[in-house]
């Protein structure tokens, strides 16, 4: 049977028994902790735009190139988003605090997203459904001049998965 | 928008929220509709169980606050200024409405008492816990038209049967021909979608992470 030939969807919506809102409520006030989560509590939080702008603006790839470059405009040749990549793994071997921890994946996906965005190359090592599932995610939470890149990485990444 | 025009809009400590963007943007009648798809029924059903549920009928009553209430310009303004949950400010609304409404009558047939019961608690519960479903289930819907939109409605379908039909994450994945490691991911992706959902329905002007998270805890005990 298919997923889609059950009773799921809006029509059952309606239908939602007190006992799982709860559930799902309890769903919206649990920390789920996890280095990803960090990211997005730290993008969602107060000041989370400008947090993700400075990150990649104070991150040089050389020759006067910034990540934020990198991510926006796909300045930096091939390397820039190789060297972004570094960049956010030797943030990750420093890393003493969440915040650290954040900004070591920020890096690293953003120089992912800018690989696929603007090279079409997948320069990560992570499985690329997951990937995929992350970068999607993110699209929603990065400011808006990073979207557009988010964006259209997800969709590269679609497209090699093979996903309409 | 900016993150420079956002740090001067009216909004100044607040989180990005729905509500708040509508307002900002001048967009009332969006916020409109929107508090009346959700809160409607809540309402009706706080009046069918109060002590001034002889006034009228609850279905007019609540029509006739909202066409009262939300026709005018300050009234999201003043909930945006009180800094308090958008039901808050609703139900004391409608309690100040449905008084005025009774003192009305009062004058019209002598006798009859205008005052509500100050032990009215069980229709304030029962008011709470219909804002508790509906906003669930509003946020529910957002989610699922969100994700089929984007492409995402396996996802949504995981997700669904995981949490509301209790399906184990292997059943769902072997329904679906994925890992479940996969499924796994797919529940998460609109975990994180459904809660910034149901956080941006509840939250209100200048509320922090913690007082969005004590409001939830008081909508989910409201279902115990």
């Amino acid at each position: 049977m298919s997923v889609h030939e059950n009773e799921t969807g809006s029509a059952f919506i309606g239908l939602v028994s007190a006992g799982a809102a709860r559930d799902l409520l309890t769903l919206c006030v649990a920390d789920r902790g996890g280095g990803f989560e960090g990211l997005c509590k730290r993008l969602d939080g107060s000041g989370g735009d400008t947090w993700a702008e400075g990150v990649l603006a104070d991150s040089s790839v050389g020759d006067g190139t910034s990540g934020l470059d990198v991510v926006i405009r796909g300045v930096g040749g091939p390397l820039g988003p190789e060297r972004l990549k570094h960049l956010g793994k030797k943030a990750a071997v420093g890393a003493v605090s969440g915040d650290d921890e954040a900004r070591a994946l920020f890096l690293y996906l953003s120089a992912t997203a800018a690989a696929l965005a603007h090279k079409g190359a997948l320069i990560s090592s992570r499985d690329p459904s997951m990937l995929l599932e992350l970068l999607t995610d993110l699209v929603e939470r990065v400011p808006a001049q990073l979207r557009g890149p988010f964006c259209d990485a997800a969709s590269t990444l679609r497209g090699i998965l093979g996903k309409p | 928008m900016a993150e420079a025009e956002r740090k001067t809009d009216a909004f100044p400590e607040t989180r990005r929220t729905w509500m708040g963007e509508c307002l900002t943007n001048g967009e009332l009648a969006a916020a409109r509709r929107h508090v009346m798809e959700v809160y409607e029924h809540p309402l009706r059903v706080y009046c069918a169980g109060c002590s001034l549920r002889w006034v009228g009928e609850p279905a007019d009553l609540v029509a006739g606050f909202f066409a009262d209430r939300l026709s005018r310009p300050a009234f999201f303004e003043r909930w945006r200024e009180s800094q308090r949950p958008l039901r808050y400010w609703l139900i004391v609304g409608f309690k100040h409405y449905l008084l005025e409404q009774a003192r009305r009558l009062k004058r019209e047939r002598r006798g009859v008492s205008a005052e509500l019961d100050a032990d009215d608690a069980t229709p304030d519960l029962a008011f709470e816990r219909e804002c508790a479903l509906t906003l669930v289930r509003r946020a529910l819907s957002e989610t699922e038209s969100r994700c089929r939109e984007q492409g995402f409605g396996d996802h949504f379908e995981v997700f669904l049967r995981y949490h509301i039909h209790g399906e184990s994450l292997e059943s769902v994945a072997k329904r679906l021909g994925v890992e479940p490691r996969r499924a796994g991911v797919m529940k998460r992706t609109v975990v994180q979608r459904f809660q910034r959902t149901m956080r941006d329905l509840v939250a209100w002007s200048g509320a922090n992470d913690a007082e969005v998270d004590a409001e939830i805890r008081g909508l989910r005990e409201t279902l115990e």
